[in-house]
């Protein structure tokens, strides 16, 4: 994948800097816009098309998952990832079920940020052992959806677990002696059903609340 | 306003006993005359015999009471002649006043005044005729006097209401001391002498002299009168005085002259003369609760003591007003027997006398409900017996069971129904609930203080709530014209008076679900403190992790001239961060998920270039380590890590870390070429190790031999909470 045109939301300034110099790396033909709240990323999805968004998800006036939300609904094609400082476990789950593809860490040291950057541009997910536990509990406490595909296959809850056990993809490739790609694909797959399980629940919860 | 809820004194000059004392006179009163009337009844001549008119119009013989008879008297015969005398119905008749004119009621006298003097003599013939027509003659001797337990059950019955009636009187007139009770008393021996005069002649065995028939209906008719002129003047003055002294005396002057003109037959025909004025009192008690309630709108004792007898007296009243009175006034038979109106009356007197008497009246509209409720289903009863009997004409046995199967099968069901809605408790409302717990969480006294007004206002409508020192439980006050409410953890305590907005009192069930309320805010209020003494430990804990680690790290960042290194301490803390944040509910970290991110992140930093990792580890399950263990472990391991790939060029990289007995074991080893002794001193990576195993109360081993050994051991302080 080629990104052409790729949006940085983030409200601090050196950050913003940071990362558009990373992402210049990481995508060199790309043209990079930027938006430092909630209100001019949503003009800019009005007025343009996007390959891949960087979003924040603490901005001044509101949270990055309505951007990512946004994007889900007016511009599937794009590719939301979820940037931020503390890598907070809830707010990454969360982001990853409204639509987003993958997060990176601000906090790490460049060079990895831009590694995982290129990777998520190679179609590899990151997933680090903290978020597949998080993953594990939300499919836990949604439980089988029927037959949405919200449920995982015995395969992804395997690649699930190692992974939460600290295992990279390429050990886990080697665990269950199959291709690292074999195993971006599950992951892929599982930040996709977790999208899915979200809305079941979501349907799940409007039904309890006698909505629907 | 003059309101029966005041205690006056007695007024000095008055007579002044104690309540015993007027309870004495009151009893001995009505022993007097129960005596009285027990005396007259026995003291008539008695043949034994228990005679009624039958359907046929003839006199049938009901019960031989004498065993020392002729045998011919035996029960079922019709009884034809006394003496000379032929019998008709109408010498049976229970009350005289029923007689359709004066000229009957006079002829009804000389002929009871002929079968007395007959039944009075030592001999006398009876003429009975038997079922199969035979006639014949039997000759009796009555005896001088008539057994006393010989006497129907109504002769007692008539004497019980009305010895209850004067000493319920006497026992509200001996507590209280004031007009109204003092009305209520003489009410009370109006009934008490209606009923005595009554018991004698309405059973008696076949005829009383004419002179004694008419001194005892004149009691009657007299006692009657004093019972609704009683009523009147106290529905004057109570709850609100309507008439004064001056309109009470005329009440009385109009009662007297009519107590006096009636018997001596100087009213316009006999049924008017007896039946008009009680029909005119009963106008006048109605009119005179409906202005009493009128006046009381303002007035929640007094509203509630008239909802209370108001209808006692309108109910006892109307018994007789239509069961008796206005028949006899259309010309019809009675529809009740007296005796049984008179049961009536003193069941609503009895609670006419706890109205006044105690006037804590709250649970008013339950008490009225049940009472009426059973005199409906009474009436109910009765109505569909005698419908089932004279319409559909059914035996009166099976009539009597269909009735009362029907009453007990459809009225009972629905008259609990209703008896529900009208008794249903209002428990706190879930909305309340809510809330209540918001007020429990607000921070604002003074706001607090307004909303929980706000919800006793909603909740009970009281006309004032002011503040009041009450501890305790919710409490009446005033026979519920206040309710007090304790002090809850945000409101002082509270008094609120005339529930409803004056329309009633306040009852037991007001002060339940109050202190229920109270109760909910006290538990709020404490759940609110338990959370906020956990929010303190919660950010207590955090500030100490966060200047044990945050701190000490950007301290070490800022004193680090190494640019790579500054970096590298700032990713570091920005972890730390994110555990404090992340686990900043809960009393710990589980070691799992803490290793397994070590894990992965060395393993990316080793693999970058070509290091590969040695991963073991063993430890308890769900084992929970504090921020700081946490964070040595990690530094520890980073550090190794970071020595490896910078100086050693090893090719693999060794972490083994045991959990045994409360104590980590950490190896860490690569195969690299070591260091030499003095080496990085500066740099710090082993002395930072060696100062964090060490501030832990750990000991730190370093080994060059075949790589780098480091051996790490930490104890695990447990952590729960």
């Amino acid at each position: 994948m080629t990104a052409s045109r790729l949006l940085i939301v983030e409200d601090v300034p050196e950050a913003l800097i940071w990362l558009s110099r990373i992402a210049q790396s990481a995508f060199p033909a790309a043209e990079i816009g930027t938006a430092r709240n909630v209100r001019e990323a949503l003009a800019h999805i009005r007025h343009g098309r996007w390959d891949v968004a960087l979003v924040d998800l603490g901005l001044p006036d509101g949270s990055g998952l309505e951007i990512i939300r946004q994007f889900a609904q007016h511009s599937p094609d794009t590719m939301c990832i979820v940037s931020t400082v503390f890598g907070d476990d809830a707010h990454i789950v969360a982001a990853l079920s409204a639509g987003a593809q993958g997060y990176i860490l601000k906090g790490q040291a460049e060079a990895t940020v831009l590694r995982q950057l290129t990777q998520l541009q190679h179609g590899l997910p990151v997933l680090s052992p903290t978020i597949a536990r998080r993953i594990m509990e939300h499919f836990q406490r949604t439980g089988p959806v029927g037959n949405d595909g919200g449920d995982l296959t015995p395969r992804e809850q395997d690649v699930l677990t190692m992974v939460a056990r600290g295992l990279r993809n390429a050990e886990v490739a080697a665990a269950l002696s199959l291709a690292e790609s074999t195993i971006a694909t599950h992951i892929k797959s599982i930040y996709r059903k977790l999208g899915i399980s979200s809305r079941a629940e979501a349907a799940l919860e409007a039904t309890r609340l006698g909505l629907a | 306003m003059d309101v029966m809820t005041d205690e006056r004194p007695p007024r000095s000059g008055a007579l002044s006993l104690p309540p015993m004392g007027r309870l004495a006179i009151v009893t001995m009163l009505y022993a007097v005359i129960a005596l009285a009337a027990l005396w007259l009844a026995t003291s008539q001549p008695w043949m034994g015999l228990v005679m009624s008119p039958g359907d046929d119009g003839l006199i049938v013989l009901r019960q031989v009471q004498r065993d020392d008879l002729p045998s011919p008297l035996q029960p079922g015969l019709r009884v034809t002649q006394i003496g000379a005398v032929k019998l008709m119905g109408q010498d049976f008749i229970e009350e005289p006043d029923t007689l359709d004119s004066y000229e009957a009621l006079n002829a009804f006298r000389a002929r009871q005044t002929i079968l007395h003097e007959l039944v009075d003599l030592p001999r006398l013939n009876i003429a009975v005729s038997n079922p199969d027509g035979t006639a014949e003659t039997v000759q009796i001797a009555p005896y001088a006097g008539r057994p006393a337990w010989s006497l129907p059950f109504e002769f007692w019955l008539q004497l019980l209401v009305g010895g209850a009636g004067a000493l319920l009187g006497g026992w509200v007139w001996s507590l209280k001391r004031d007009e109204a009770s003092r009305y209520f008393a003489i009410s009370g021996i109006g009934l008490m002498l209606s009923a005595a005069s009554a018991s004698v002649y309405s059973t008696r065995e076949l005829a009383l002299d004419g002179g004694l028939l008419h001194l005892l209906a004149a009691g009657n008719y007299a006692g009657t009168n004093i019972f609704d002129l009683a009523l009147i003047s106290l529905l004057l003055v109570y709850p609100n005085r309507i008439g004064n002294r001056a309109v009470i005396g005329v009440v009385w002057a109009v009662g007297l002259v009519l107590i006096v003109a009636q018997p001596l037959q100087l009213m316009s025909s006999q049924p008017v003369g007896t039946y008009a004025p009680m029909l005119a009192q009963f106008i006048v008690l109605f009119l005179l609760i409906g202005t009493q309630l009128y006046l009381s709108r303002r007035n929640p004792l007094g509203r509630a003591a008239l909802g209370w007898f108001g209808l006692s007296i309108l109910l006892g009243t109307a018994v007789f007003v239509f069961a008796i009175a206005l028949p006899v006034l259309l010309g019809q038979e009675p529809q009740a027997k007296q005796a049984h109106a008179f049961a009536i009356i003193l069941l609503i007197h009895g609670g006419l006398a706890i109205g006044v008497a105690r006037y804590r009246l709250f649970d008013l509209g339950i008490w009225s409900f049940r009472l009426m409720s059973y005199l409906i289903g009474g009436f109910l009863l009765i109505a569909l017996d005698a419908v089932l009997i004279y319409v559909v004409a059914i035996e009166r046995i099976p009539a009597f069971g269909i009735a009362l199967l029907a009453v007990g099968m459809l009225y009972l069901p629905l008259r609990n129904v209703l008896g529900g809605l009208m008794t249903r408790r209002i428990s706190v409302d879930p909305a309340r609930f809510r809330q209540i717990v918001d007020i429990a969480l607000a921070r604002d006294g003074a706001q607090q203080d307004t909303r929980w007004r706000s919800i006793l206002q909603e909740s009970f409508a009281p006309l004032a709530i002011e503040p009041a020192s009450h501890a305790g439980k919710a409490q009446l006050r005033d026979g519920g014209q206040e309710l007090l409410v304790p002090a809850t953890g945000v409101a002082p305590g509270l008094v609120m008076r005339f529930a409803d907005a004056g329309r009633r009192l306040f009852s037991q069930a007001d002060a339940d679900r109050a202190q229920e309320l109270v109760d909910l805010m006290g538990h709020a209020f404490e759940s609110r403190d338990a959370h906020e003494r956990g929010a303190r430990q919660e950010r207590s804990r955090m500030a100490r992790d966060l200047h044990d680690n945050i701190g000490a790290q950007l301290l070490r960042t800022l004193h680090s001239t190494d640019i790579e290194r500054k970096d590298a301490i700032v990713g570091e803390t920005l972890t730390d961060l994110r555990d404090i944040i992340s686990h900043a509910q809960g009393g710990g970290m589980k070691l799992e998920e803490i290793l397994a991110e070590l894990r992965f992140e060395t393993d990316e930093r080793l693999n970058a270039v070509g290091i590969g990792l040695d991963w073991q580890t063993s430890h308890a399950e769900d084992l929970l380590v504090d921020a700081r263990t946490a964070h040595s472990i990690r530094s520890i391991v980073r550090e190794a890590a970071s020595n490896a790939i910078r100086h050693s060029g090893a090719s693999r990289f060794g972490v083994d870390l045991q959990e045994c007995d409360g104590q980590l074991t950490l190896n860490l080893a690569d195969d690299g070429k070591g260091f030499m002794q003095g080496e990085h001193r500066q740099g710090g990576g082993l002395s930072n190790m060696t100062a964090r195993a060490e501030g832990q109360g750990g000991t730190i081993a370093i080994s060059s031999i075949g790589g780098t050994g480091i051996q790490v051991q930490l104890p695990l302080r447990s952590c729960e909470s």
